[in-house]
């Protein structure tokens, strides 16, 4: 008679301290997200002096955790309570009636005591039970947010064309047929009528003013995300009817933001080709214009990287994330503003460099300079997620007044 | 990172200081540990009154007959038990709020340290590592604070409750319960010798796999684009199975400690039966006795269980105590000198004279620097990655201390203006640009 008076109290228990836990693990994702921006940006932090700022802003944070999990809690701590209370009265139930029967010699003393005895043993395992549940509430709360991520379906995996596929990328073209894009949760196309074609081994340059869709368009060339509409062709097949191992293989991409991973300097170029030579590293760290200062290293090319490379400087990172994409030889080649913490000089090697190597490569290189858009074979002036224009450099000079603006303000004053 | 038998080393030396440094931090809840502590002497009264009653309620009403004395027992009775239960309820509510309002000083501690630490700190270490103090270290603490401390005290102050009682009804078979509870201490103390050195490990493995996912996470274009995907995954299986094997060991031994001490105690109860069996039909041992005797034996295995098994959190919350007061025991930012002036109005007039720096001693970043820049001028600074530009400008908002020489503003020494006032006088764009969450304002 007890149990289902246990059962059920322990049931609408749970139920209710579900929801508050949810909330208790949002406020500590809230709280988590406070320092970790503070931990990555204490510079900033310290520059404008918002160090008293960013404490309240952390003590807030910290207070609504606290009093979700007290108020969560305290819905928990009430099954243990409860589980004893019903099992006392069980006691003095079976003390009573058993206690009548004996009196009456209906029953045995010893009978009572070993009853009263499994009683204390129930009760011991009911109160394991109880903290179970207390635990399974909270872990229930996690479990749907774990679910959540392995529920969500990936959307760029291979389509079935690409699983059946296995052909390379032989040439590099790249034309992109009527192409638009947004943003999964993005209200408007980010790039609208995206049309042009690149031939094998032309270099063209991608300019334009930030927010001009420069980056999103050249992300969609490897598919690090999908076209919402219209086509990207490379050798005349469309991306997506690519293997996306293939595809990887022959479109390297240097992002703007520079990763590299824990490891030696080696194994990150490793990653460009997993059985990289010495010699084939040393071949794309020169061209990078990296070689020089890795050798100048104590251990050189084994060469620890700590914390995703914090003991090399920005434009060192930068040119070993391009020495790693050169290791896979690829057919076409994007640059997302990879030489921006270069200096001129050194970007202009790594540019004549480049244009040896990779003569047979379509490069797309996303740039602000003047001279690197000079140099290129075209140039695709980008607005608001339009081609405003695209041609050759000394064309563009006299068609495009945009292109002209750029010319100008980047023109030593003398 | 720290071995796992370098912390064995070190806790015993420093536990006892690191115990009572953790405990100060409950210090400012003192009267709420006053009610907490009379909560748990009044549960602890009422369950062994409880089981006590029960030889009065056996021999004087129930084998004699009185129907309505066993009434007034059992009303008795369940006035003891609500009475306990009200305790329990009161303590665990008790407990909850202390416990969280101590982890949240502790919190808003570490994080107020942080913030003022020295940006050398942050070249030094890891901010994942830091992170994870944060989040595993602190939650280990909170548990140990909350159940830990008031199950220990209590489990003692059951202890020894029971067995005062038991010498009470009975000498003979206490001594009989005793070998038995030798027994179970040492056979916990093996077990938990075991368990302990695979929880450090659990614990070490669980850093390195956090650590791998952030990176992997955060970096998780650069895998798409390099198709690295199956390498990430398998690394990653590694330390999962890694993970699983130190859990697995750590998870099985301390599981092992609720089945023998179960079963130790049963052995204790039939031991105790026979005895007193014994006694009741030779020496006229009352029944009563005997069944509250019994209860007793029942219940003298959970403190002796817990008190084991609080062996393992104990040591994990006191190796995340030392992670933590670590971090809280750094220097921080020196002060500002004793003459530091705040400066009003700044005409931005810089002046660097023989300036000599480095990051880490003994590799010179800039060497005899000489600068004299009038107000309102833009400079811009040139040179190969690596020159040391950023590291220039990292010295105009004082954020390191320049080995030799020195940097004047509006001809007052940067070392003597106080930091704050300086910065505020100063804009600062950084190479890696960020926006903190929030709206634009």
């Amino acid at each position: 008679m007890s149990i289902p008076v246990l059962a059920v109290s322990l049931y609408l228990i749970l139920r209710s301290a579900f929801p508050y836990f949810v909330i208790v693990q949002q406020k500590l994702d809230q709280l988590n997200e406070v320092v970790r921006e503070n931990l990555t940006n204490i510079r900033l932090v310290k520059s404008f002096v918002r160090e008293d700022f960013e404490i309240g802003k952390f003590e807030r944070s910290s207070e609504e955790l606290r009093d979700m999990v007290i108020r969560a809690s305290n819905m928990v701590i009430t099954a243990f309570p409860i589980l004893q209370l019903v099992m006392n009265f069980s006691i003095l139930a079976v003390l009573w009636f058993g206690g009548r029967k004996v009196i009456n010699s209906q029953l045995q003393v010893g009978e009572l005591i070993a009853v009263v005895n499994y009683l204390a043993q129930i009760l011991f395992s009911l109160m394991m039970l109880s903290m179970i549940i207390m635990t399974a509430a909270r872990a229930s709360a996690s479990s749907e947010r774990v679910l959540e991520v392995l529920n969500k379906e990936p959307s760029l995996t291979n389509t079935p064309e690409g699983l059946r596929n296995t052909s390379r990328v032989e040439r590099g073209e790249v034309i992109f047929k009527r192409v638009d894009f947004r943003y999964q949760d993005g209200e408007t196309d980010v790039l609208h009528e995206i049309n042009f074609e690149a031939p094998p081994g032309e270099t063209i340059a991608v300019v334009g003013a930030t927010g001009s869709a420069k980056t999103s368009l050249v992300q969609l060339i490897p598919r690090l995300y999908n076209v919402t509409g219209g086509q990207i062709l490379i050798d005349g097949r469309d991306v997506q009817d690519y293997n996306l191992d293939v595809l990887h293989q022959g479109v390297g991409v240097v992002l703007q933001k520079n990763v590299l991973f824990s490891g030696t300097i080696a194994d990150n170029l490793r990653w460009g080709k997993e059985d990289a030579s010495y010699e084939e590293m040393e071949e794309a760290a020169q061209a990078a214009e990296a070689h020089d200062f890795i050798m100048s290293l104590a251990d050189g090319y084994d060469t620890i990287l700590e914390r995703g490379g914090s003991n090399l400087s920005g434009g060192q990172k930068q040119r070993i994330c391009i020495a790693r994409s050169l290791l896979r030889k690829p057919k076409v080649l994007i640059l997302d503003d990879s030489t921006s913490a270069v200096d001129t000089e050194t970007e202009l090697k790594i540019r004549t460099n480049l244009n040896r190597m990779l003569e047979d490569t379509t490069v797309f290189i996303i740039t602000q300079r003047l001279n690197t858009m000079q140099s290129a074979d075209r140039v695709m002036i980008l607005e608001d997620g339009q081609i405003l224009a695209l041609g050759r450099p000394a064309d563009l000079m006299e068609t495009s007044e945009v292109y002209r603006e750029i010319y100008n303000s980047q023109q030593l004053t003398v | 990172m720290e071995q796992p038998e370098t912390i064995q080393k070190n806790i015993p030396r420093a536990a006892g200081k690191m115990l009572r440094r953790l405990v100060s931090y409950l210090a400012c809840d003192r009267s709420l540990l006053i009610v907490i502590f009379c909560m748990i002497v009044i549960g602890i009264a009422a369950d062994l009154t409880g089981s006590y009653l029960l030889r009065p309620i056996i021999n004087d009403y129930i084998l004699p007959g009185d129907l309505r004395g066993l009434v007034r027992m059992l009303t008795m009775l369940s006035g003891v038990y609500l009475a306990g239960v009200a305790a329990v309820w009161i303590r665990s509510y008790l407990l909850n709020r202390i416990a969280q309002r101590t982890v949240h000083r502790m919190r808003s501690e570490l994080f107020e340290k942080i913030e003022y630490l020295p940006i050398k700190y942050f070249d030094e270490h890891q901010h994942r590592d830091l992170m994870s103090r944060y989040t595993n270290d602190i939650d280990w603490i909170s548990d140990a604070l909350t159940d830990s401390l008031s199950d220990m005290f209590s489990s003692v102050l059951t202890l020894t409750g029971i067995f005062v009682l038991m010498l009470y009804i009975s000498p003979i078979l206490t001594l009989v319960a005793l070998i038995t509870v030798l027994v179970m201490i040492l056979s916990a103390r093996q077990i938990v010798k075991k368990s302990s050195r695979y929880f450090k490990a659990q614990q070490v493995s669980l850093g390195d796999m956090n650590g791998y996912i952030e990176e992997m996470i955060s970096g998780q274009k650069v895998v798409k684009v390099f198709g690295h995907e199956p390498q990430v995954e398998a690394g990653f299986r590694e330390k999962n199975l890694d993970l699983q094997d130190k859990s697995l060991k750590a998870q099985f031994y301390s599981g092992l400690m609720m089945p023998v001490m179960q079963n130790l105690n049963t052995l204790t109860y039939v031991f105790i039966t026979i005895v007193g069996g014994i006694l009741a039909i030779y020496r006229g041992f009352d029944i009563g006795g005997l069944a509250t005797f019994l209860q007793y034996s029942r219940q003298f295995g959970r403190p002796i269980n817990e008190l084991a098994s609080l062996y393992n959190t104990i040591q994990a919350a006191l190796a995340g105590a030392e992670r933590i007061f670590q971090v809280m025991d750094e220097e921080p930012e020196p002060a500002d000198a004793p003459d530091a002036i705040p400066i009003e109005h700044m005409k931005g007039e810089v002046a660097l004279d023989q300036v000599y720096f480095s990051y880490d001693p003994g590799k010179l970043i800039l060497k005899d620097i000489n600068l004299c820049i009038p107000a309102g001028k833009k400079i811009a600074l040139v040179g190969t990655t690596g020159a040391g530009k950023t590291t220039i400008l990292n010295m105009l908002p004082h954020f390191y201390d320049i080995e030799s020489g020195d940097i004047t503003i509006d001809d007052i020494s940067l070392y003597h203006i106080r930091r704050k006032s300086l910065r505020q006088m100063m804009a600062i764009v950084l190479q890696d640009t960020h926006l903190f969450t929030g709206s634009v304002r």
